[in-house]
């Protein structure tokens, strides 16, 4: 007899195994090409956590299109 | 093993040696290190997760478990899935959207410095103590299935190479070499459940044998290994509750969880990588599990009482079936084995060194330091995290269990405390204050250790040794409800936690509220682009494109997304109704909780997806 619960355990793994090796290597691609192009902060310089992310204490308040007012 | 399986196990240690070193030309800076220059994709994140998540204690330890206890342990593993999906659309939006690189960095926003310092001594000293424990099962395995009976060897083996390579190539190595050994931990069990269940005449035989034979699977009869939501035994309901509780901790303060989430592109890759690794991991927990209940008909404990300690059956089902299915699938296997070991052990090496560089080290220093700084401490704090982890193992090997046990109940008694002021009250509710959470964390913990003295046999006589004198109270109390003992495990996380929760807002109540400019960021980042709003002509082009692509709002705006949500926590009530209902004997409750986080998972999935 046919064990049709392990057959379709072992097909799910298949399937997730399969997914995991093409969609990754298109994203490993993407990310090379981002980190290939990317400014870094230079070594001397001094480490701030939310480099290039301001947060202003009392933002201004926005328009419905997001930009400023 | 054959000479091949030794080829495969070494040239699969090489490569990834290899890859360490060549992932290290990606780090350019602290971002690069910790949070992988926080450039990850969903599913490199889901890999990563995933990956971090599943060790040789899932395949060894619960395995093994599931061999002697039943079906129902998978649960250890199944409410960590729900778990990583509520946090991934509840929680890590809020998280990544604050720009952080560790929890306690959190803690300071919305507390205080000293909380920060303190909460992340403790997680690097916790997570050490962990990764002790991983290398030690795995040189134990190791050894016991090779025959190679070189205990410090099979340490520096684990060791050199996981410290190798996360100390050059940082997160960037944890994150992508995790995607490439998640692929070699899947083929590892992809061969060894249908090996498994051919020996053992496949699974309805395995399920029928089990039902008619409880008095060979498990001596006391205490489990019935079939029922996936018991009424009775160690991991009866009580325990699935308990455990429910620590994993939602565990993904929603966990370092090693969230640090590779922090570093996803946006907010809602972030919330797709924590989904997409809850829905993935689950159907390979059964890859981990499975196994163990078929070696429960294969070598029944109650004929193989060399097989008492259930950390013993993996191995004897690798090293007695595997070779005679086929040359070099040992050798697969332990791949994969060795795999789920070194990416858990290179995420969590990153985790301490980055918890004591950028919360420790970068705090107590009075000048912000410079990039190289943090670079060459980060790196040395890895290379030392690696020396303690060295040690907890060796001693280990002279402690045994005792020293897992510790683990076990550390995690149980501070983590829950730590996930009430963290989340509970450090989110979603403004009032709470660095008194109220210090004061929760402190009685929590204490509770949660007066439990484990009340109700824990050997703890209790131990206790009252030492503080001796004729009042003999707690040899009443532990006299009293000594029947509970074997929930301890269960009941130290439950009462650590309603303790802080209930501390905590009166403490806040009675103290000055909360003064700290940088908790206002916090309440911003509910919504998409209010943390990261900055006015237009000086905001960096960074920043401008972060905001463009942070399109994730913590209430849903669209139908599906709304919808999605509603799934969820309908599917997580409809579990806990499954659950519960096992108190009273429901026929029913294995049912309900699987349909429930099957739902948890459908509507995390739209949620994600929508909008």
């Amino acid at each position: 007899m046919l064990d049709w619960i392990m057959i379709t355990i072992e097909l799910v793994g298949v399937a997730i195994l399969l997914i995991w090796i093409v969609i990754p290597i298109r994203e490993f691609r993407q990310i090379f090409q981002i980190v290939k192009h990317k400014q870094h902060a230079p070594l001397e310089a001094d480490d701030d956590p939310q480099r290039g992310f301001p947060i202003e204490p009392n933002p201004a308040p926005r328009r419905e299109d997001g930009t400023p007012t | 093993m054959t000479a091949i399986d030794y080829a495969i196990v070494i040239g699969f240690l090489a490569i990834m040696g290899l890859g360490g070193f060549f992932l290290s030309r990606l780090i350019k800076d602290a971002d690069d290190f910790m949070v992988a220059g926080r450039e990850l994709t969903p599913f490199i994140l889901c890999a990563a997760i995933t990956a971090t998540n599943l060790s040789m204690l899932h395949v060894v330890g619960m395995g093994g478990t599931a061999y002697l206890n039943g079906v129902s342990i998978l649960w250890q593993n199944f409410t960590g899935c729900m778990a990583l999906v509520i946090s991934g659309i509840f929680v890590l939006p809020i998280m990544r959207r604050l720009r952080i690189r560790s929890v306690p960095e959190f803690l300071q926003m919305r507390y205080s410095g000293p909380l920060r310092v303190l909460v992340a001594a403790f997680w690097g000293l916790r997570l050490s103590m962990f990764m002790g424990i991983l290398l030690y099962l795995a040189a134990t395995v190791a050894r016991d299935i090779t025959g190679w009976d070189n205990y410090a060897a099979w340490l520096l083996i684990f060791c050199v190479v996981a410290i190798f390579y996360s100390a050059i190539g940082g997160a960037w190595a944890v994150a992508i070499m995790d995607s490439v050994l998640f692929v070699v931990t899947l083929i590892g069990g992809l061969i060894l459940l249908p090996v498994a269940f051919y020996y053992a005449g496949g699974m309805p035989a395995v399920w029928e044998w089990l039902q008619a034979n409880p008095e060979l699977a498990h001596p006391k009869k205490l489990a019935t290994h079939t029922e996936f939501v018991p009424t009775t035994g160690p991991f009866n309901w009580v325990f699935i509750c308990g455990i429910m509780l620590l994993s939602i901790k565990f993904a929603t303060v966990d370092q090693a969880i969230l640090q590779r989430a922090f570093g996803a592109k946006s907010p809602r890759v972030g919330a797709k990588g924590m989904v997409f690794a809850g829905i993935v991991t689950a159907p390979i927990a059964l890859f981990c599990i499975l196994p163990g209940i078929a070696m429960a008909k294969l070598q029944p404990v109650g004929l193989h009482p060399e097989l008492a300690n259930p950390d013993l059956a993996i191995p004897a089902l690798l090293k007695t079936y595997l070779p005679m299915a086929g040359h070099g699938l040992l050798g697969l296997v332990l791949c994969g084995l060795v795999a789920s070991q070194v990416d858990t052990i290179t995420s969590d090496v990153n985790s301490v060194a980055t918890l004591f560089t950028n919360d420790v080290y970068r705090n107590l220093k009075r000048r912000a330091p410079t990039q190289r700084e943090l670079l060459y401490v980060v790196r040395l704090s890895s290379v030392i995290c690696g020396a303690l982890m060295l040690a907890m193992a060796w001693v280990l090997q002279y402690t045994g269990t005792g020293a897992v046990n510790l683990n076990l109940a550390v995690v149980g008694i501070l983590d829950m405390p730590l996930f009430i002021i963290t989340i509970v009250y450090g989110l979603f509710w403004r009032r709470a204050n660095w008194q109220g959470a210090t004061a929760g964390f402190a009685t929590g913990g204490i509770v949660g250790v007066m439990t484990y003295v009340i109700l824990e046999p050997q703890v209790n006589s131990y206790v009252r040794g030492l503080v001796g004198g004729a009042d003999d109270t707690l040899g009443g109390w532990h006299e009293g409800l000594k029947g509970y003992s074997t929930w301890v495990r269960a009941l130290a996380p439950i009462t650590s936690s309603v303790t802080a929760l209930i501390v905590t807002p009166i403490v806040s109540l009675l103290t000055p509220p909360n003064g700290r400019a940088s908790a206002d960021q916090i309440w911003r980042a509910y919504s998409a682009g209010d943390a990261v709003h900055s006015s237009g002509e000086t905001a960096p082009a960074e920043a401008e494109a972060e905001a463009a692509i942070d399109t994730f709002h913590l209430v849903p705006t669209s139908f599906p997304g709304r919808a999605g949500a509603l799934v969820v926590i309908g599917g997580f009530a409809v579990f806990l109704f499954g659950v519960l209902s096992a108190a009273w004997g429901s026929s029913l409750a294995g049912e309900l909780a699987i349909g429930g986080m099957l739902a948890v998972f459908a509507g995390g999935f739209v949620r994600v997806y929508a909008e």
